[in-house]
């Protein structure tokens, strides 16, 4: 059977087989065989010379592929290393929720290996993360995490828990630990040294509080001692006089040196005042214990952990120590109501009342000025739902309204310089609302003064922040 | 269904004394004819005259087919009556290429009926963006109804095309006939027939008709590079070589885009239809045999998807121009091809276009460039 394109032109130049053809008809057919060879040599020549490139643009390409592995693998290796190298435990998640890898940090931290770990959901391989992986489509933070490991050693951790995204879809989830043991007592030993700050600067204060006792105390055993003394010459002359009685010689001299010596000591003074004097003595000693036990209490180290605390106790004590800040620009009144043990951590919310206190006296010092007159503060709790709400008033001038929304950044202050270092209100907010969950808000008027409301959740709560 | 195929050639007249009696509301006149009837228009006279109640449609060509032959200078007439179908013509008037998207569109919705089946569509083929009108007809027409057709050619001159409208010949006109009813039967089928070669590229930078890069490369520079000494004859021989486009790996769908043009100085292609940034391409080059057996798969597949007929076929061929100038001589050779292929009671019909709009395989139409499209049209 001939090619088709032959049988063709067989067919259109009329050749039949067993007949010879025309010269002419003989003529086309060649040439048109032959045109047929010349394109089947430019189709062969195109395809070869294709066939040429394409095998020189592989082999580069393939060179190529084989470099960019090469960096591939060094780029992996570096960001395996890079992984490896985290201080902090990095567990990734698919989409099912199972984890797929594990860091060596997180290896260490939660005690088990990254072959043991793979395939497991979160809960199986740690406790106390309180987040379902499959809700988190932004990145959520947990600062203050108590995490139990499979052998049951627990420890503090903050956490970062964040979706994976790759082309505008959740591809897994990243879950970043750290172990903030460390972190916390530092953070304890700041916290004792910002207090210790505190109490530093209220020693002056407390000092002269503690003076003024111990004056009227030292006054009055002076007086019971001299008294004492002039009682004791007393009692011997009435020995001597005793005496000559009982030997059957009553001496009428020696009568006569005891009431001389009556007279001399004061005794019905004495009689009436020693008493007094010895009770004021302890009402000084009183006072005194009271100061002491109050800077005790509020410069006692903080616990790790939130503990019971009975806050009008505490608020108590605050403005005990803090008295000689505010005693000559303002009154004090309280008007505490009845609360529950509030689960907190005392020392730090002793530390936000105070600031709060003493930026109030502050503000009425701003008022009242040295002319004598004082201002009030009031300090109130109240019990509202869930929380305790502690509301601190205090008759100043108000807060401008152009800094209204600055007065919790870190180093704002409108006071002279070394009277104030901006950290108060921006501490107390921190310890409200980051440490305890709680709410730190005001209300203030030009002219009138300002109050600031502190409400802390009583069952206490950890704070989730998500980004 | 009742269908008859003429020709006027120009100079001498009508190769047959009288028009057949097929006038009729039903009956469908295509007309083919070379851009010089576009102002000597005594002959669509003639037809209009005695075709008055029918659709008379047509447009200017790159070299006229009938049977398993092509012409030139002539107009070749096909009249076909149906017995038992509807037909609607419709036009849009396109001032510029920018508006060709609306045009499909409007078109589209015209013809819209419940029972319509198919719509044979006629561009202007120099004014119009062929891309743009068929995406303009898709985005109104139904999947069930299949749209093939053309643009309208001038021989290798590429000046002025026509299509016929209801006053006469018109340029910057779309036209388009409905064809309605359950007994109308339409196949349809589109090859090229090119050798491949070269790996299938990334298209990193284009714009519009202008391809600029190859996987991150010079696109004309490339070119060259894999024509070898075949690239001296460029832009001259550009029909020899064009390019295959597809959207990615999944796409079964390619497109054959013929160069236009070649710029040396910023080393771009200008091509007969869109090259998008982010599809894939691939060179092609000419291969004659494969070209005229391209033509004859097109007819094997129009009469699987026309099914089997006992009757007369009425088949439009619209084959790219630049298959007409790499064929030369052999031009016939791919029409004899595709008309072997078709039922026996065939009258092939059609023309040399500067564009070819047909389905690529089920679904909706494409624009081609290259390839060989057949309809046919058959009533049972």
């Amino acid at each position: 059977m001939a090619h088709p394109l032959l049988e063709r032109q067989l067919r259109r130049l009329g050749i039949e087989e067993g007949t010879p053809p025309s010269p002419d008809a003989w003529a086309k057919l060649l040439d048109r065989i032959g045109k047929a060879y010349k394109e089947s040599d430019e189709g062969r020549y195109t395809l070869e010379r294709s066939m040429q490139l394409s095998s020189k643009e592989m082999r580069e390409l393939y060179e190529r592929l084989r470099a960019s592995q090469a960096d591939l693998a060094a780029e992996h290796g570096r960001l395996q290393a890079i992984f490896a190298s985290l201080a902090d435990g990095v567990c990734v998640f698919d989409t099912e929720q199972r984890c797929q890898l594990l860091n060596p940090a997180a290896e260490r931290l939660l005690a088990v290996s990254d072959a043991a770990a793979r395939g497991r959901a979160l809960g199986d391989i740690v406790k106390g993360i309180d987040i379902d992986l499959r809700g988190v489509a932004t990145s959520v933070r947990v600062d203050d995490a108590r995490l139990e490991r499979r052998d049951g050693r627990s420890f503090p951790a903050s956490l970062v828990v964040a979706p994976i995204w790759r082309d505008d879809v959740v591809q897994g989830t990243v879950v970043v630990i750290r172990d903030i043991t460390a972190h916390q007592q530092l953070e304890l030993e700041l916290r004792q040294a910002q207090k210790l700050e505190s109490v530093g600067r209220l020693a002056a204060g407390v000092a002269h509080e503690i003076n003024t006792p111990i004056q009227f105390v030292s006054d009055s055993v002076t007086f019971v001692r001299d008294a004492f003394s002039d009682l004791r010459v007393l009692v011997g002359k009435y020995r001597a006089s005793n005496r000559s009685i009982l030997d059957g010689r009553p001496s009428e001299e020696s009568a006569r040196e005891a009431e001389l010596a009556e007279e001399t000591a004061d005794l019905e003074y004495a009689l009436t005042h020693v008493p007094a004097a010895l009770e004021r003595s302890l009402e000084g000693l009183d006072r005194v214990a009271t100061i002491v036990a109050s800077m005790k209490e509020f410069a006692h180290p903080d616990q790790r952990q939130m503990s019971a605390v009975d806050l009008n106790q505490a608020i108590r004590s605050t403005l005990t120590v803090a008295r000689n800040e505010y005693k000559y620009v303002a009154d004090v009144e309280t008007d505490l109501r009845e609360l529950p043990v509030v689960t907190c951590h005392a020392g730090e919310i002793n530390q936000a009342i105070l600031n709060i206190v003493v930026n109030a006296s502050h503000a009425i010092g701003d008022v009242v000025g040295k002319g004598g007159r004082k201002g009030r503060i009031r300090v109130a709790t109240r019990r509202d739902g869930d929380f305790a709400v502690i509301s601190i008033s205090d008759t100043g001038g108000g807060i401008p309204d152009p800094i209204r929304d600055k007065i919790f950044e870190p180093f704002f202050t409108t006071k002279e310089v070394g009277k104030g270092t901006g950290q108060g209100l921006a501490i107390a907010r921190s310890v409200v609302v980051d440490k305890h969950g709680g709410e730190l808000t005001f209300k203030t008027e030009a002219g009138r003064g300002t109050t600031f409301f502190v409400r802390i959740p009583i069952a206490g709560v950890r704070a989730v922040i998500r980004a | 269904m009742q269908t008859q195929t003429m020709i006027h050639t120009h100079g001498k007249g009508w190769s047959q004394p009288e028009f057949p009696d097929l006038d009729g509301e039903n009956t469908l006149v295509l007309v083919f004819g070379a851009a010089r009837y576009g102002k000597e228009t005594r002959a669509f006279g003639e037809i209009k005259a005695a075709y008055p109640r029918a659709h008379v449609v047509g447009c200017s060509t790159s070299g006229e087919i009938r049977g398993g032959g092509v012409t030139d200078d002539t107009m070749v007439v096909n009249v076909t009556r149906f017995e038992r179908s509807a037909l609607r013509t419709v036009y849009a008037t396109v001032p510029s290429a920018d508006q060709s998207f609306r045009a499909g569109q409007e078109l589209a919705r015209d013809l819209m009926r419940d029972d319509l089946r198919a719509v044979l569509i006629l561009s202007d083929g120099l004014h119009v963006n062929g891309s743009e009108l068929v995406r303009g007809l898709n985005a109104t027409l139904p999947k069930t109804v299949v749209a093939t057709g053309g643009l309208a050619g001038d021989g290798d001159r590429f000046k002025d095309t026509w299509v016929l409208g209801r006053g006469g010949p018109e340029s910057h006109l779309i036209s388009a006939v409905g064809l309605y009813g359950a007994s109308v039967r339409v196949g349809h089928g589109s090859r090229g027939g090119w050798d491949r070669f070269g790996p299938e590229r990334l298209i990193t930078r284009s714009s519009g008709n202008v391809l600029y890069e190859l996987d991150g490369r010079p696109a004309l520079t490339l070119y060259k590079e894999y024509l070898g000494e075949r690239a001296a004859g460029l832009p001259a021989t550009a029909l020899l070589f064009p390019l295959a486009v597809r959207k990615d790996d999944s796409d079964s769908k390619t497109l054959v885009r013929t160069i236009l043009a070649v710029n040396e100085a910023d080393r771009s292609m200008t091509f007969a239809g869109d090259v998008q940034q982010g599809h894939r391409a691939q060179f092609m080059c000419a291969n004659f045999e494969r070209l005229i057996d391209g033509a004859a798969e097109a007819a094997v597949l129009t009469k699987e998807r026309g099914g089997e007929v006992a009757g007369d076929v009425l088949a439009i061929a619209i084959s790219c121009v630049g298959r007409r100038l790499i064929l030369g001589e052999r031009t016939e050779e791919e029409l004899e091809a595709a008309l072997n292929a078709l039922p026996a009671r065939t009258q092939q019909i059609g023309f040399y276009s500067y564009g070819e709009i047909s389905p690529y395989a089920s679904g909706q139409c494409d624009l081609h460039n290259q390839t060989m499209t057949l309809t046919t049209i058959v009533e049972t």
